[in-house]
C-alpha cells in the first residue's frame, strides 16, 4: 500500500529534473548552433554573390562562377603553391623534430636537469603569437642581434635584411616553428616512451644489444602507434598553413613566398569585401586538406598497417 | 649498486645532455634578450649591443608604456576579457558537460554527437564573420566571450571527470529535494576543482593571447586588446606614433633622457604580455601533462 505514495513524488521530481537538465543541455546546443553550425551552413554563400545589403536571403545565386574564376587567378595559384611548400616542409622538418628530441631527452639520466629542460622548452607554446613574431622580427632585424653578431665576428661585410627578402623566409619560418613547437611536441612522445615495457630493454640487455640498437629496435617501434596518431591529428593543421605566421611575418617584400591561401581569403573578405569569392577559395582549401588527410591516412595504412579513420 | 656504463652509453648521455642544453638555451635566449632590452636604456642598448645584461638598468620603458593611454587601456581590456571569459567559459562548459553526463537527460547521445562534429568541421573565417555580424556581436565586447563559451574539447575533459564522481552523492542530494542546477552548483562544481582549474588556465591563456578576434571582428578603439596593439607596434610608423604620444604627454626632454626607442617600447610591451603567462606557468606546468594525457586517452 505504501508503494504508490513513494513513487508518485519521485516521478514528479524526475520530470522536473529532466526539464532543468534539458535546459542546461539545450543552452549548450543553442550556442553550438549559433556559433558553429550557422557558419557551417554559411559556406553556401560560396555559390552566391553575397552582398552585405542583400544578406543571405536576398543575394543572387551564381552557381560555380567563383570557382571557375579563381582557377585562372595568379594570386590563388601563388598562394596555393606557398601553402603546399610549407605543408611539405612542416611534414619533413617540423613534425619529426619532437620525436627525435623526445628520444634525446629521454636518455638524460639526471632527473632534475631533464625536468628543467622540459619546463623551459614547453614555455614558448604559451606565448602569444604576436609576441613570438615580435621577438623573431627583432632578432633578425637589419639592426638586430644576429646581424650585429655576424658583423662583429666578421662573418658578413654587409648587413642582411632577413625578413624583407624572399631568400631567407622559409628557413626562418622553419626556425620559428621549431622554436615554438619542438618542446611542446615532445610531451606526448616522452609519455609514450615512458610507457614502454621495461622488460623489453632488460631482455635486449641480456642479448647484448647496445643502447642505440635498443632505441632503434624497441623504443621507435613501440611509439610508432603514437607517431601515426599524432600525424593524422596534426595533418589537417599542417596542410591548412599558419595564418598567424603569414599575417605577422609576411610583408610586401617576402609576399611571393609568405602568402598562403588563408591569408588570401582574409584579404579578399576583409580587404575587398568579396565575401562569396573568399568563401569559395576557403571551401576549395578545405576540400584539398580533406583529400590530403585521407591520402595520408591511406599511406600510413599501407606503410604501417595503422590508420585512425 | 653502481652500474657500469659502456662507452656507447656514455657517449649517448653526453650527446643528449649537450643537445638538451642547446635546446634550452636557444629556447630561453630570445625571451631573455627581450627582457634585458626592456629593462635597458633604449638608445644605449642599441648603441652598445647588449647580450647578457641590461645597460643602464631602468624601469622607464615600462613607465612610458603605462603612461600611453592606448597601450594602458588595451592592457586593462585584455584583463577584463580574460577574467570574464574564464569565469563564463568554465562555468558554461562545466554546466553543459554536467547535463550531458546525467543519465536522466533525454537525447544525450544526439547532443554529444552534435558537439563532437564541431571539433572537426567549421565554417571558416568569412562565414563566421558574417554570422557574428548578423547576430550583432561584432564590434561589441561579447564577440570575445560568447562564441568561445562552450569549448567542446574542454567539455569532454570535464565529462570524463564527472563520470568518475560517485552516483550516491547525486542520489542523496536529490532525495533531499535539490534541483539539478543546485546539485551541479553545490556538489559537482566544488568536487571538480582540479579539472576546472586546469581548464581555467588554458582558457585564460587563450583569451590573453588572442589577437585574431579583436583584429578582425572589432574595429572600435575601445575594444582593442594588448596583442592587437602589439601587432600594430610591430610596424615602425605606429611605434613612432606611440613615442610621439609619450613626448606630448611627458615632455620631449623626459622621453629623450629616458632613451625610449621603437625597439625598447616594443620589448617592454612584449614583456608585459609575457609576464602574466610566466606567473601562471608553474601551475600550468603542473596540470598540463596530466590534462594532455587524459585528452589523448579519450581521443
Amino acid at each position: 500500500m505504501n508503494k504508490p505514495d513513494e513513487t508518485m513524488p519521485r516521478k514528479r521530481s524526475r520530470r522536473k529534473t529532466a526539464v532543468s537538465l534539458q535546459i542546461m543541455a539545450l543552452l549548450g546546443v543553442l550556442s553550438l548552433f549559433l556559433f558553429s553550425y550557422l557558419p557551417m551552413f554559411g559556406i553556401s554563400i560560396a555559390f552566391q554573390n553575397y552582398t552585405l545589403s542583400g544578406g543571405f536571403f536576398r543575394s543572387e545565386w551564381v552557381g560555380l562562377r567563383h570557382f571557375r574564376e579563381f582557377l585562372s587567378d595568379p594570386v590563388f595559384i601563388m598562394a596555393t603553391r606557398n601553402t603546399l611548400i610549407f605543408s611539405f616542409l612542416r611534414l619533413v622538418i617540423v613534425f619529426p623534430a619532437p620525436i627525435i628530441m623526445a628520444l634525446i631527452i629521454n636518455e638524460i639520466p639526471y632527473a632534475r636537469f631533464k625536468g628543467a629542460v622540459q619546463t623551459i622548452s614547453y614555455f614558448p607554446h604559451f606565448i602569444a603569437y604576436v609576441v613570438v613574431a615580435g621577438l623573431w622580427l627583432n632578432i633578425f632585424d637589419l639592426r638586430g642581434l644576429i646581424n650585429n653578431v655576424m658583423m662583429n665576428w666578421g662573418l658578413i661585410t654587409q648587413r642582411i635584411d632577413f625578413w624583407n627578402s624572399t631568400l631567407y623566409y622559409r628557413s626562418l619560418i622553419m626556425a620559428v616553428d621549431l622554436w615554438r613547437g619542438v618542446g611542446w611536441g615532445t610531451i606526448i612522445y616522452i609519455a609514450a616512451i615512458s610507457g614502454v615495457n621495461p622488460e623489453l630493454y632488460e631482455a635486449a640487455n641480456v642479448d647484448g644489444a647496445g643502447k642505440l640498437r635498443q632505441i632503434w629496435s624497441i623504443t621507435i617501434p613501440s611509439i610508432l602507434g603514437t607517431i601515426i596518431v599524432m600525424l593524422i591529428l596534426q595533418i589537417g593543421g599542417i596542410v591548412r598553413g599558419n595564418l598567424d605566421q603569414s599575417v605577422l611575418f609576411g610583408n610586401i617584400f617576402n609576399r611571393p613566398v609568405s602568402y598562403i591561401i588563408e591569408h588570401y581569403v582574409l584579404d579578399l573578405g576583409f580587404g575587398t569585401m568579396r565575401f562569396s569569392f573568399a568563401t569559395a577559395v576557403s571551401l576549395v582549401q578545405g576540400v584539398l586538406s580533406l583529400f590530403l588527410v585521407i591520402g595520408c591516412n591511406w599511406l600510413s595504412k599501407r606503410v604501417s598497417g595503422k590508420s585512425i579513420i | 649498486m653502481k652500474i657500469k656504463r659502456t662507452l656507447e652509453e656514455r657517449i649517448i648521455i653526453v650527446f643528449s645532455v649537450i643537445m638538451s642544453l642547446f635546446l634550452a638555451l636557444v629556447t630561453a635566449y630570445p625571451i631573455y634578450y627581450s627582457f634585458i632590452f626592456a629593462f635597458s636604456h633604449g638608445r644605449e642598448a642599441a648603441a652598445s649591443q647588449i647580450f647578457f645584461l641590461p645597460v643602464s638598468p631602468t624601469l622607464e620603458n615600462f613607465r612610458m608604456v603605462f603612461s600611453d593611454s592606448i597601450i594602458y587601456h588595451s592592457f586593462l581590456m585584455n584583463f577584463l576579457r580574460t577574467g570574464v571569459g574564464v569565469i563564463t567559459g568554465v562555468f558554461f562548459t562545466a554546466m553543459v558537460g554536467y547535463a550531458l553526463t546525467r543519465e536522466e537527460l533525454r537525447f544525450r547521445r544526439t547532443y554529444s554527437i552534435i558537439a563532437i562534429i564541431t571539433m572537426y568541421f567549421g565554417g571558416g573565417v568569412i562565414p563566421t564573420f558574417l554570422v557574428y555580424r548578423a547576430l550583432m556581436i561584432t564590434n561589441t565586447f561579447w564577440v570575445f566571450i560568447l562564441p568561445g563559451m562552450l569549448n567542446v574539447f574542454h567539455m569532454l575533459l570535464v565529462m570524463a571527470f564527472f563520470r568518475d564522481l560517485p552516483d550516491s552523492l547525486f542520489e542523496s542530494a536529490k532525495i533531499d529535494g535539490a534541483g539539478e542546477f543546485k546539485i551541479f552548483r553545490s556538489i559537482a562544481l566544488p568536487l571538480s576543482k582540479p579539472i576546472l582549474a586546469t581548464i581555467a588556465l588554458f582558457v585564460g591563456v587563450g583569451h590573453w593571447n588572442d589577437w585574431f578576434t579583436p583584429a578582425f571582428f572589432t574595429s572600435s578603439p575601445r575594444l582593442q586588446t594588448l596583442p592587437v596593439i602589439l601587432m600594430r607596434l610591430l610596424s615602425a610608423t605606429e611605434a613612432q606614433a606611440r613615442i610621439n604620444e609619450s613626448i606630448a604627454h611627458l615632455g620631449a626632454v623626459h622621453v629623450t633622457n629616458a632613451g625610449l626607442t621603437v625597439e625598447s617600447l616594443r620589448h617592454a610591451t612584449m614583456i608585459i604580455s609575457i609576464l602574466p603567462i610566466m606567473f601562471v606557468y608553474p601551475f600550468l606546468r603542473k596540470f598540463f601533462e596530466k590534462g594532455i594525457m587524459i585528452g589523448s586517452i579519450k581521443a
